[in-house]
């Protein structure tokens, strides 16, 4: 800033120091000019001071010449007396201009050289002292005779005859000098007049020199410099529009978009023009109608100005759209967009909208995915696992107790986000107030790894603290914290059934009622619950309500494993109910599990790794019955889960009759994943493949993954394994079995 | 101040230099203003030289060169112009409109009026010339146009002259060329002495310095000079008559003329009958001399 302005500066500065050295240049000629006038002016007098003499002395010569010759004439006749008044007259001019004469000075003496210069034989002073002189030597004589030439008793003649006399050498000798005057006079005002014309010829040279350089060079230079500035801001308007181009569009109430061209939107829709045309017309067929909808009713609601007060303020945006390219259908070249919205008020209510699209990257495009079954209410197959496990991993108790607390306090929140809007003045408490209790579910949930309940809470929190940072809550906000408290309350709703399934004597009757009132729909999990339901019921009733205790001993719910019958039937639990959920046929046998001897060091880790295998089996391996049945079969699958003890060493395997691993999927996965290329997936071998399995990054990224799937929670495994120091094999073949060998040395302590 | 003032009255001169198509009216106003300056100084002029200025004849009226004596006032004098004027010149004209001629007006020495005339160097002379035989005999001569009798002016407060007994022993002073210098010539009254002076005027002079006691000569260039003298006080003697040759002021024509002297006398006639020459008398020696003229004329016949 500090340099624009200092650039500005010396832009201008060469232009005022030649306007200063122009007006001093001018001002002196002026100057100059001023003297030069003055200095003609006295040469101008001196001029009309040496010719009224000249005239003076002729008239006085005739006079007196005329006089001599009508001496005998009477004095009384007209003629004289017009003489003498002649004479008298001539004689009185005479006297003042000889006065004024010696009265001119030289008042541009300091100038002289310059303007004055008497080019004559004497100075304007010394003439003007001898013409003086000489009219002293004839004024006496003059005087005499006119005193006396009209008193007839006087002789006149000679007086007349000495005037006369005194005239002839003293007009001549007057005469002379002011005709030198005259001259001199003349010369010098042809002199300053001529410089004059000089300084004012320099002036105007001067004036249009500088016109000319002011033209052509300042002009220019100016020009030069504001068509830099000119192309600087041209560049970066360029940019700044190519960068408005590319995300904003504007839209009217009536939803049409703005003749403005966003480049994000053509690219989206794939069209050349989008100008006039509307926006939800544009949308449909590329996402879906929910957001289509909630995109048209956010717009209307901007343009609600009762609901918005601020006359410019860019609101909540509509996070992670799906776009798909080909159609709605989830399939195409899907895209996820962020729309973000502006109002603009001209006084007279919102005029327009301005909307920016941006796509958003690929992680939140995941958090999208998960938000979005969430929020349609269909927990899928992979949430409804990790929901399934983390009941059974938890106290029924535990989970009855949290799913009353939390839906008690997931409402008390709804009623503080529905109260805020009545006062929004003191909206900090509220929102202080929201902020702890979602901290305290998400704890919770976190504690009974509840894992999308957790993700919601989070995305609930990073809400609520945005808003505290916010100056005010729109009803927009209202609304979207209201849908996430929503898709927690249905979340709540079908932990709730899950665990009233699991757990019927412990499930609250409180916990269903108002999930099953909140109309969130029909749960798929519920016609499925009710085939696990039944399915349920064999193990039970084969292995006997027993407690599953929690293989997390700090957990406060934590189930522990006091008989290897309970690890039996809990497995058993979790294959029928995992078979349930996957729609398969599978029956696990146990060999081991009851008869050998299972260090209780072992008997949380053998819990961990048999619960993921066992996952997995049903999951990936066993096929569906239909699958099977093609394969030639039994269309129910078969697990066997064996432990046995060697004194020293503890051995687990686990074997499933279904596909096998498929060695290409994982290369094909591994490319995708980016960890090797296509050439360096081709030389790996099967065992190098199943290592990458047990990759954390393989299975965490495949655990959500829907291309993915292989190796849910094989890093677990891993870990275990790693940490108890012991050795895994894994056996597969293709649509025959697979088969995981782990084998734990039994050590004293356990690490 | 004084140089800026020059420069102002530069540009403007120069503005209106370069504005002057514009100015033009402002310049026919000022010559308007000028013409009718003119006009007012020529009204002047006529009304004091009504005579002279106006004259009702064509331009191919014929021209009579007519030669005076500026010094013999009022007869013949200047103007303060330096032009010739006088009664005699006044007369003249008045009587060349009456009978369809014009004048032209020479000056000349008194002495040489005559031998110049009869050189034909004028048509006329009219100078208070007074009437002599002499000059009968070589010129024609118009009828009395004035009848002024010749006077004698003296300054002397001790001095009271009613005859010619009382110039005795007194110093005269006359016209070197006229009828008083005939006269004392002729009849000498004991005079000490008798100066003659080329006019009038001088022997005046010559009088008021008290170089003479007493001046002779015609009573109306005498009185008309004295007139504007007021610091003299003079006496007069007048010794001559209307009958007296010396009273009869005469135009003189050259013999070859004598047309001329017919138009001449008819004209006087004329102006005498009309008013014109009363009024010129009046203005000139402060009385109607209609009546005397009159009366020597008759006397004459």
């Amino acid at each position: 800033m500090t340099d624009s302005i200092s650039s500005d500066d010396s832009r201008y500065r060469g232009l005022i120091l030649s306007i200063a050295v122009f007006l001093t240049l001018l001002g002196g000629l002026l100057v100059l000019t001023f003297y030069a006038s003055k200095a003609l002016d006295q040469q101008a007098v001196k001029l009309e001071l040496s010719n009224a003499g000249l005239n003076h002395l002729q008239l006085i010569r005739q006079d007196v010449m005329a006089l001599k010759s009508t001496l005998d004439e009477p004095h009384t006749s007209p003629y004289q007396q017009a003489l003498r008044a002649s004479l008298t007259r001539s004689a009185q001019d005479m006297q003042q201009l000889v006065s004024a004469l010696g009265e001119v000075g030289d008042d541009s003496a300091p100038l002289k050289s310059w303007f004055g210069s008497e080019q004559g034989l004497e100075s304007s002073d010394q003439i003007a002292l001898s013409v003086s002189s000489d009219w002293q030597l004839l004024k006496p004589p003059l005087d005499n005779y006119l005193q006396n030439a009209t008193d007839i008793r006087v002789d006149r003649s000679a007086a007349l005859a000495s005037v006369v006399q005194q005239a002839d050498s003293s007009l001549l000798s007057m005469t002379e000098r002011l005709t030198m005057l005259a001259r001199t006079s003349a010369n010098n005002l042809h002199h300053q007049a001529y410089l004059i014309r000089l300084l004012q010829i320099l002036g105007v040279a001067a004036i249009l020199g500088y016109f000319m350089v002011f033209v052509f060079y300042f002009i220019r230079k100016l020009a030069q410099s504001e068509s830099r500035f000119a192309k600087t801001r041209s560049a970066e308007t360029h940019a700044l529009l190519q960068a408005v181009r590319t995300g904003l569009f504007l839209l009217d109430k009536d939803l049409r978009i703005g003749q403005q061209r966003s480049k994000m939107l053509l690219d989206f829709v794939g069209t050349d023009r989008l100008g006039g045309k509307n926006l939800v017309n544009i949308l449909r067929g590329h996402v879906s109608e929910q957001d289509l909808h909630n995109t048209q009713q956010r717009i209307e609601q901007l343009y609600d100005t009762k609901l918005n007060h601020q006359p410019l303020e860019v609101t909540d945006s509509l996070h992670n759209v799906m776009f798909n390219k080909a159609s709605a259908d989830h399939r195409g070249d899907s895209r996820y967009l962020d729309f973000t919205f502006g109002r603009e008020d001209e006084g007279q209510g919102i005029a327009r909208i301005l909307v920016n699209v941006i796509e958003v990257a690929d992680s939140a495009r995941l958090d999208k995915r998960l938000e979005q079954r969430l929020a349609q209410q269909q927990p899928s197959q992979d949430t409804q696992v990790e929901m399934l496990n983390s009941l059974l991993n938890s106290e029924p108790e535990a989970i009855t107790t949290f799913v009353d607390q939390s839906t008690a306090q997931i409402e008390a929140m709804m009623t503080l986000v529905t109260g805020t809007a009545n006062h929004d003045d003191d909206q900090a408490q509220p929102l202080q107030q929201l902020y702890s209790d979602i901290t305290s579910l998400k704890w919770s949930a976190t504690k009974l790894t509840l894992t999308s309940l957790t993700s919601i809470a989070t995305a609930l929190e990073d809400r609520v603290l945005a808003l505290q940072s916010q100056e005010s809550i729109t009803d927009l906000d209202r609304s979207v914290l209201k849908g996430h408290l929503d898709d927690l309350l249905s979340l709540m709703t079908t932990i709730a059934k899950l665990n009233a399934r699991i757990n019927p004597e412990s499930a609250s009757a409180t916990t269903l009622a108002p999930a099953m009132a909140s109309g969130s729909g029909d749960l798929p999990g519920q016609s499925l619950g009710e085939s696990a339901n039944d399915e349920r019921a064999q193990p039970n009733s084969a292995m006997g309500q027993e407690n599953i205790k929690s293989p997390d001993s700090e957990s406060d719910h934590a189930v522990e494993l006091d008989k290897p019958a309970e690890l039996v039937r809990y497995s058993q639990d979790l294959v029928q109910n995992m078979a349930a959920l996957q729609q398969k046929q599978v029956r696990l046998e146990t060999t081991g599990l009851t008869e050998e001897a299972i260090p209780p060091s072992l008997r949380p880790v053998i819990k961990a790794m048999g619960t993921e295998l066992l996952k997995n089996a049903v999951v990936h391996g066993i096929e569906a019955p239909k699958d099977r049945t093609a394969k030639g079969k039994a269309a129910i699958g078969q697990i066997i889960f064996s432990v046995k003890n060697s004194g020293d060493k503890l051995m687990m395997t686990l074997q499933d009759d279904g596909q096998g691993i498929d060695y290409d999927r994982i290369r094909q996965r591994l490319v995708t994943m980016g960890q090797y290329s296509a050439a360096e997936v081709d030389q790996l071998n099967n065992n190098q493949l199943l290592t990458t399995l047990f990759y954390s990054g393989f299975t965490t990224k495949s655990a959500v993954d829907e291309a993915g799937g292989e190796g849910v929670g094989l890093d677990i495994i891993k870990a275990n394994i790693t940490d108890y120091q012991g050795e895994l094999n894994v056996f597969t073949e293709k649509d025959k079995l697979t088969r995981f060998s782990i084998t734990l040395p039994i050590h004293d302590l356990a690490p | 101040m004084k140089a800026i003032g020059r420069f102002m009255a530069i540009f403007f001169a120069a503005g209106l230099l370069g504005c002057s198509p514009t100015q033009s009216p402002e310049n026919q106003s000022a010559n308007g203003q000028s013409e009718s300056d003119i006009k007012l100084q020529a009204d002047r002029t006529l009304a004091n030289d009504s005579l002279e200025a106006i004259s009702a004849l064509p331009n191919a009226a014929p021209t009579i060169k007519v030669a005076t004596d500026i010094s013999h006032s009022p007869y013949g004098l200047k103007d303060e112009r330096g032009q010739v004027t006088g009664f005699d010149l006044a007369l003249l004209r008045a009587i060349g409109e009456n009978q369809g001629f014009k004048v032209e007006i020479y000056n000349d020495d008194r002495d040489e009026l005559l031998a110049h005339l009869s050189e034909h160097r004028y048509d006329m002379l009219a100078a208070g010339l007074t009437y002599r035989e002499a000059l009968a005999s070589d010129y024609l001569l118009s009828d009395t146009y004035l009848p002024l009798p010749t006077t004698l002016v003296y300054l002397n407060d001790d001095l009271t002259i009613t005859s010619y007994n009382d110039l005795f022993g007194l110093r005269l002073g006359i016209l070197s060329e006229g009828a008083a210098n005939n006269f004392f010539s002729q009849n000498n009254f004991g005079l000490t002495s008798i100066t003659p002076y080329p006019s009038l005027y001088l022997a005046l002079q010559a009088m008021a310095q008290g170089k003479i006691d007493a001046v002779a000569g015609d009573s109306g260039v005498l009185r008309y000079l004295l007139s504007d003298i007021p610091e003299l006080t003079p006496k007069y003697f007048d010794y001559g008559n209307l009958s007296d040759p010396e009273a009869k002021k005469v135009f003189v024509v050259r013999v070859d003329q004598p047309e001329l002297i017919e138009k001449l006398n008819l004209g006087l006639a004329n102006l005498q009958q009309s008013g014109v020459y009363g009024e010129l008398t009046r203005q000139w020696f402060g009385q109607d001399l209609t009546p005397a003229a009159l009366e020597q004329k008759a006397t004459a016949q």
